[in-house]
């Protein structure tokens, strides 16, 4: 019953589905094909095992991969070029889970190995399932990938520790040392089980991580940090390292009385080249005191001191 | 009686047979890991340690069990038994049908058995692996063949436009199937996206929708008969049905691209996308309009109908859905709620409250005139009916819910972590809503099973282990 009518039907159904899929599929395959971002790199092998690992556990259904304009605080847009060298897209369409697009770096490789085996004691309340079926070489691999997400590319994310981003360099400081004390509730609550209180790195973990935190502020050559060199190192977070992105849990202006905290502790001199044995202010006098104040591991101080 | 007479029989409507019954089977194991995958949400150390339990392998079989043998079958199993009755002619092959249901329950079978073995290619939605992508397309060649062939040698010149849209299907989806799965040429980077996202919605639009659309056309003048059986309702137009017709197959194709508005994709296509899917109201509202009008003078049989019920809710879910669909594709809509539980939500409207509703309502339909025999229970049904739609509205709302606390949230500024605390209720609700909702679906599979094994009782009684045959224009046709 082929005859004029059902041909001409046939032919027109063939032909509006077929160009349609043209349209979409076929015409962008031969005409967009973006220049990778300058500055990418292509993915090592291991890195590209554990994005196969990452393909095999469909990470992609919680986890999306590409940063829109109004997703603030995660990182610079994607661009088309920071694509060029995915294989198979994860772009993903729901985020039960965090954006992985810039999470390389976030967190040391431990983190990501203990938060991988065992999400929940590492973030309460997570509902990531446990990856600890994995073997330790293919976690290895999946975190070798997950550290590679974002850090690929220079232009992205400055990892030099000297490179402060453009949008940093010239920020000033909307307060004065005056508001060092507001600064300093704010240091002894986030910063200080990392880097101690006042800054000196007198505490556990400050020992533990690796590569170490910042472990004595006092020194001289924190002065000659600008304003807006430390904006950026508490902000944006050190990549590579445990340090957050506080501008990811502290707002704007609690990061400036921070910097002004931090800014009030570079002395002109070391002073604290025997830690555990500088003289403190007496809480009542407001004097200099003769209080030693001592802490767990810290080198006894010499006798008749 | 030959073993290729007892697995592969050629006895009319056989085939409809077996792949309605495996349908049944694969709804059961699509909808049970979907409900685990909700208890996962609840308690995320349940299966900890055990790599084909985990949550992240789950999620691609339960979509993929769903899509490829929940819905595929029990669409392709009406069609088997529809399709002769409206062209007035035997099915081409019951034994190519047969074979075919046997293989398609191989491959559906190797849907989970690949991807929680961690046989996954890890595109969204196009999960499995290249074999498994080469022995779907033989099996939608093979089942094409039975249906143009059908058509091909019918005695019935009018097309009515079921026979339009599953014929359609056929093209579309295998088109949809090589393209889709980048079978030929592999892609890089978003190359790849744009092609995983023209198969992702296009396995709906070009294939569930137009589908489920046929049935509900064939279904529509047969449900609406009176109690005291007067004539059904004719559709009210055929020029509307016509209208979505054309319109589905000529908008649905180009919008798989608004799912990835914002990522760097050319900003033509966006737009293409964007356009299309606001152009899809024409045949979503030309389809809706129909039904409501052919339903027009007949909504009393919805008390007593049931079958009728699980359609007419599954078509308004429907609607409902392409309208939510063509508002989530506009930016600025989509600007707030991308990446949120919204967009599941939406999914699970048309996938879980639209078109399985319709296909329950076919296999409600088609089974009693298959095996000859009433269904087992009334009251199992409506049972089924209620559970399923009341859970399946809770279900909806909840995570909707959720989708607007996640858009809200980030918006705001909270991350994404820190936004999971908040949806620890709804969370539990959802739960509960989909165990009330799998509830309804043991029980559509338990009332079904008792079903035909009654029907075998009386072939036994009978004396006879061969089905009875049925005329190819039944009765009631």
């Amino acid at each position: 019953m082929l005859n004029a009518r059902n041909f001409i039907i046939g032919l027109a159904f063939l032909l509006i589905v077929c160009g349609v899929t043209s349209l979409v599929v076929i015409v962008p395959a031969a005409s967009f094909n973006p220049e990778p971002t300058p500055g990418l790199r292509p993915y090592t092998a291991t890195e590209l095992k554990g994005r196969a690992i990452y393909q095999r556990e469909n990470c992609y259904v919680c986890h999306s991969q590409f940063v829109r304009f109004q997703d603030e605080g995660t990182g610079p847009t994607s661009q088309a070029g920071d694509f060029a060298y995915d294989r198979v897209n994860l772009l993903g369409t729901l985020r039960n889970g965090p954006d992985l697009t810039y999470e390389g770096g976030l967190y040391p490789d431990e983190w990501h190995i203990g938060h991988l085996k065992s999400p929940r004691s590492y973030l309460p309340g997570s509902v990531m399932p446990s990856f600890s079926y994995l073997n330790d070489t293919d976690i290895r691999y999946l975190v070798s990938y997950i550290q590679s997400l974002g850090t690929r590319n220079t232009r992205a994310w400055e990892t030099k520790d000297v490179n402060v981003p453009e949008k940093y360099r010239n920020l000033k400081s909307p307060f004065n040392a005056s508001n060092a004390g507001s600064g300093r509730g704010i240091y002894n609550q986030n910063c200080a089980p990392c880097h101690g209180y006042e800054g000196r790195a007198d505490v556990p973990l400050a020992k533990m991580f690796y590569p170490k935190p910042a472990a004595n502020f006092h020194l001289p050559r924190y002065k000659d940090f600008t304003d807006g060199h430390w904006y950026n190192k508490v902000g944006r977070g050190v990549p590579g390292t445990r340090m957050p992105r506080w501008d990811q849990t502290l707002n704007e202006e609690q990061i400036w009385y921070v910097v002004e905290y931090l800014k009030s502790l570079a002395k002109d001199q070391d002073l604290t080249a025997k830690p555990g044995r500088e003289k403190y202010y007496d809480a009542k006098t407001l004097q200099p005191g003769n209080v030693e104040r001592d802490y767990p591991g810290a080198p006894k101080a010499a006798k008749g001191h | 009686m030959t073993l290729l007479d007892r697995f592969f029989p050629d006895t009319p409507d056989s085939s409809a047979k077996l792949w309605l019954t495996s349908a049944i089977v694969w709804g059961v194991i699509g909808m049970t890991f979907g409900v685990f995958m909700a208890t996962q949400f609840m308690f995320p150390d349940i299966t900890r340690g055990v790599p084909w339990l985990s949550f992240s392998r789950i999620r691609p079989s339960h979509v993929n069990t769903v899509v490829m043998s929940w819905v595929s079958m029990a669409s392709i199993g009406a069609c088997f038994y529809m399709l002769p009755r409206l062209v007035k002619t035997p099915l081409f092959s019951e034994r190519l049908g047969t074979m075919t249901g046997w293989l398609w329950n191989v491959f559906a079978a190797l849907i989970p058995l690949t991807l929680l073995n961690g046989y996954s290619e890890g595109r969204e939605w196009a999960e499995l692996i290249a074999p498994m992508d080469w022995f779907m397309l033989i099996l939608l060649v093979l089942s094409a063949v039975n249906v143009f062939m059908t058509v091909a040698r019918r005695t019935e010149p009018q097309l009515y436009v079921s026979v339009w849209y599953w014929m359609g299907s056929f093209i579309g989806m295998s088109m949809v199937w090589i393209v889709g799965n980048r079978t030929f040429v592999p892609l890089d980077g978003l190359n790849d996206a744009i092609t995983n996202w023209f198969y992702a919605h296009d396995v709906l639009g070009l294939w569930i929708t137009t589908m489920g659309i046929g049935i509900i056309y064939f279904l529509l003048p047969k449900l609406t008969v009176g109690k005291k059986g007067e004539p059904g309702n004719p559709i009210f137009s055929h020029k509307l049905s016509l209208i979505g017709f054309w319109g589905n197959f000529a908008f649905y194709t180009g919008i798989g691209a608004h799912h990835i508005i914002q990522a760097p994709v050319p900003e033509w296509l966006k737009a293409f996308a964007i356009g299309s899917s606001v152009l899809m109201s024409i045949p979503v509202y030309s389809a809706s309009a129909n039904f409501f009008l052919s339903t027009q003078g007949r909504w009393d049989n919805l008390a007593w109908n049931l079958p009728l019920r699980f359609m007419t809710f599954g078509w308004i879910m429907y609607a409902l859905a392409s309208f939510q669909g063509s508002l989530q594709a506009v930016r600025s809509i989509n600007w707030y709620q991308h990446f949120t539980g919204i967009v599941s939500a939406h999914a699970h409207l048309a996938m879980l409250g639209g078109f399985s509703m319709v296909l329950f309502a076919a296999i409600y339909y088609t089974v009693p005139r298959l095996y000859k025999v009433e269904w087992y229970s009334k009251k199992l049904v409506v049972v089924h009916f209620w559970t399923f739609s009341v859970g399946f509205i809770m279900f909806f709302i909840t995570w909707t819910t959720m989708g607007f606390i996640q858009a809200a949230s980030w918006n705001m500024g909270i991350n994404v972590q820190q936004t999971v605390p908040f949806l620890k209720p709804f969370l539990m609700v959802r739960w509960m809503a989909a165990t009330v909702m799998i509830f309804g679906v043991y029980i559509f599979a338990y009332n079904a099973v008792q079903t035909v094994r009654s029907a075998r009782r009386q072939e036994v009684s009978r004396g006879s282990s061969v089905a009875p045959a049925l005329s190819p224009a039944a009765a009631d046709d």
